[in-house]
């Protein structure tokens, strides 16, 4: 089932597109103790919305990717709810069902590569440690169960051998998984990531995506704004199609057929989308 | 507490280490080193989250303040020379900077800079115009206001330089105390604000500490010269780690040695200023930092695909 949001210019799904029964659709918007829920966020820089009235709660313990063309508030959306960026006046937002100033320790942030420092005198186990400072608390020191904590994230994502490394030594891919290393110390029940596939690698790109599922797998839940519909559409469960407001919300399958996209985007179907949708049309030819 | 014996000892044991030093030029040095300490350690939480600028408006935005506390001293008190009301009178007033700049940022469509700027212009605009208003009173021996403009350690009192020393060690103690928290702040202010650190404390602590760091340092450095000392020496320590504890302790290092190489020279001639000897001082040490420094701070553009020897850069 596809929950539209409430956006007015909303898909209308066509008879041949098979629905599959969903078991996660009342979570996606009456859910009150969902681990992120948005009722009526809206976002104006000054020059026209941003985002326009999003309605949206998450389903628990999914892989949730945020996709939608350049411009249309993915990231505004992330850093909205998180109370970053101001929303206008109206906005409801609770994480698993209470303002977030109450639920610090389940919700961890990973933020895109350009807002970070990168000649900040830092070295890869400093930024780590770095995600465990709200927990320790004023006038606490960091401890050797602390860089024990470091170090396995590090690990996690290949990148222990480089903890003594200043930050803006590594490569692109290296540095997100700095960031997400810190992100993953943190142990939170919900994880919201910006762009965390921007300009990475080969094999970031892989360790990423594992961990990411690895998290999902231990009973998270990883909301990724992502721009790459063909990798979305191989390593996540769900899907929200953002453009300004919510145009479709529900499984992968569902959410990316080249219909809904080309409302969201505007008319521009990514190549690489019209191609799987292609390959998986041979699927169903076959018999199984 | 007694404050006064064990500075005097610390006095002492710098006297038996340089004995060859007069006792004026060990005040001198005892005030200029401190501070010059403490603006280095302060000044590299400041430089990291690019927020020095601040204390140049701050520094400037004294002079009103000392010039009111003098001319009230002087009306009132009938004499001017009492260094900790001038810089309680400077305090005051760099306060009300501050709480200036926040209010006109806040205006629509100011940005911070212009905010700086226009405070700046405002409160050394009128500093300027009351320090003409004094030169002109027949009672103004304005001689002691000139010391707090370009510093002069020269005719310290023992008992200033004391008070100087320990506002530097505090501004120290409470950075020391809040390092991790200051350096969160300073790499990822949204991640520290996420985690739940106390960030309006946080920056109200760090302004107070640029405000101590500042207006203790009028009689050493000088108002105009006080931002340099705050920043120069964190740039130069930079170029010789990576690490920020290290970076932190050996901008003190730095800006201590400027404070008392410059307190040193200006000791041997009458009528070298102290501040603008400082500032050279640190500014020396940077270049020599900048030509023999240990770290390579490469840019990102000239990194090559697969120099760390695990994958390829994309992108």
């Amino acid at each position: 089932m596809i929950s539209r949001g409430g956006a007015p210019a909303c898909v209308s799904r066509t008879s041949e597109d098979p629905v599959p029964p969903d078991s996660n659709s009342s979570d996606w918007s009456s859910n009150p103790e969902a681990p992120l829920r948005v009722r009526g966020l809206s976002v104006d820089y000054g020059s026209g919305p941003v985002l326009d009235g999003i309605d949206l709660g998450l389903p628990s313990g999914r892989l949730i990717a945020v996709v939608g063309p350049n411009g249309a508030g993915k990231s505004s959306f992330l850093r909205a709810a998180l109370g970053f960026t101001p929303a206008q006046t109206g906005a409801n937002v609770t994480f698993f069902g209470r303002p977030l100033a109450e639920v610090r320790r389940r919700v961890a942030y990973m933020p895109q590569r350009e807002s970070v420092d990168w000649e900040f005198p830092a070295s890869v186990s400093d930024v780590v440690l770095m995600g465990l400072y709200g927990q320790l608390g004023l006038l606490r020191r960091v401890r050797s169960s602390h860089r024990a904590a470091a170090m396995d994230a590090l690990e996690r994502v290949g990148m222990q051998e480089f903890a003594g490394r200043q930050i803006g030594e590594l490569s692109g891919g290296q540095q997100k998984r700095v960031f997400l290393a810190r992100t993953l110390v943190q142990g939170a029940d919900l994880f919201l990531m910006d762009e965390p596939f921007a300009g990475v690698d080969a094999v970031s790109e892989s360790i990423i995506a594992r961990e990411l599922a690895a998290l999902r797998d231990a009973g998270s839940t990883v909301l990724v704004v992502h721009h790459d519909l063909a990798a979305v559409r191989r390593s996540f469960d769900d899907c929200v199609l953002l453009n300004r407001q919510v145009w479709a919300t529900g499984s992968v399958g569902e959410v990316l057929t080249a219909e809904h996209v080309a409302s969201a985007y505007g008319g521009i179907v990514p190549i690489a989308l019209i191609e799987m949708d292609r390959a998986r049309g041979k699927d169903t030819d076959s018999p199984s | 507490m007694m404050i006064g014996p064990s500075l005097e000892t610390a006095s002492v044991t710098l006297a038996s280490l340089l004995p060859v030093l007069e006792f004026n030029t060990r005040v001198a040095l005892l005030g200029a080193g401190s501070l010059g300490a403490a603006a280095g350690f302060v000044g590299t939480f400041l430089v990291l989250r690019r927020r020095a600028l601040i204390a140049d408006t701050l520094g400037h935005s004294t002079l009103p303040g000392v010039c009111i506390a003098f001319l009230l001293m002087t009306l009132f008190l009938g004499s001017a020379r009492n260094l900790p009301l001038l810089l309680a009178g400077g305090t005051l007033s760099a306060g009300l900077a501050a709480w200036a700049v926040s209010a006109v940022a806040r205006l629509p469509k100011i940005r911070e800079d212009a905010a700086l700027a226009i405070v700046l212009g405002a409160f050394f605009g009128l500093g300027i115009a009351l320090l003409g208003v004094l030169q002109q009173l027949e009672t103004g021996q304005v001689a002691g206001l000139d010391a707090l403009i370009d510093g002069n350690v020269a005719s310290l009192r023992a008992g200033d330089a004391e008070m100087i020393a320990w506002l530097s060690l505090g501004a120290v103690l409470v950075t020391i105390l809040l390092f991790k928290e200051l350096a969160l702040l300073a790499f990822d202010a949204e991640q520290a604000r996420l985690q739940g650190l106390p960030i309006r404390f946080l920056e109200f602590v760090q302004l107070v500490l640029t405000v101590v760091v500042t207006v203790a340092g009028l009689r050493a450095v000088g108002l105009i010269l006080i931002i340099a000392l705050l920043v120069i020496p964190p740039a130069a320590a930079r170029f010789w780690s990576n690490r920020l504890p290290v970076v932190a302790a050996l901008s003190a290092l730095i800006g201590g040695l400027s404070g008392l190489m410059g307190a040193w020279i200006s000791a041997q001639r009458a009528g070298l200023p102290t501040g603008p000897l400082i500032v050279l001082t640190a500014s020396a040490v940077f270049a020599l930092s900048l030509i023999f420094g240990t770290t390579r701070r490469r840019r990102r553009v000239e990194r090559v695909p697969g120099v760390d020897g695990s994958e390829v850069v994309s992108g």
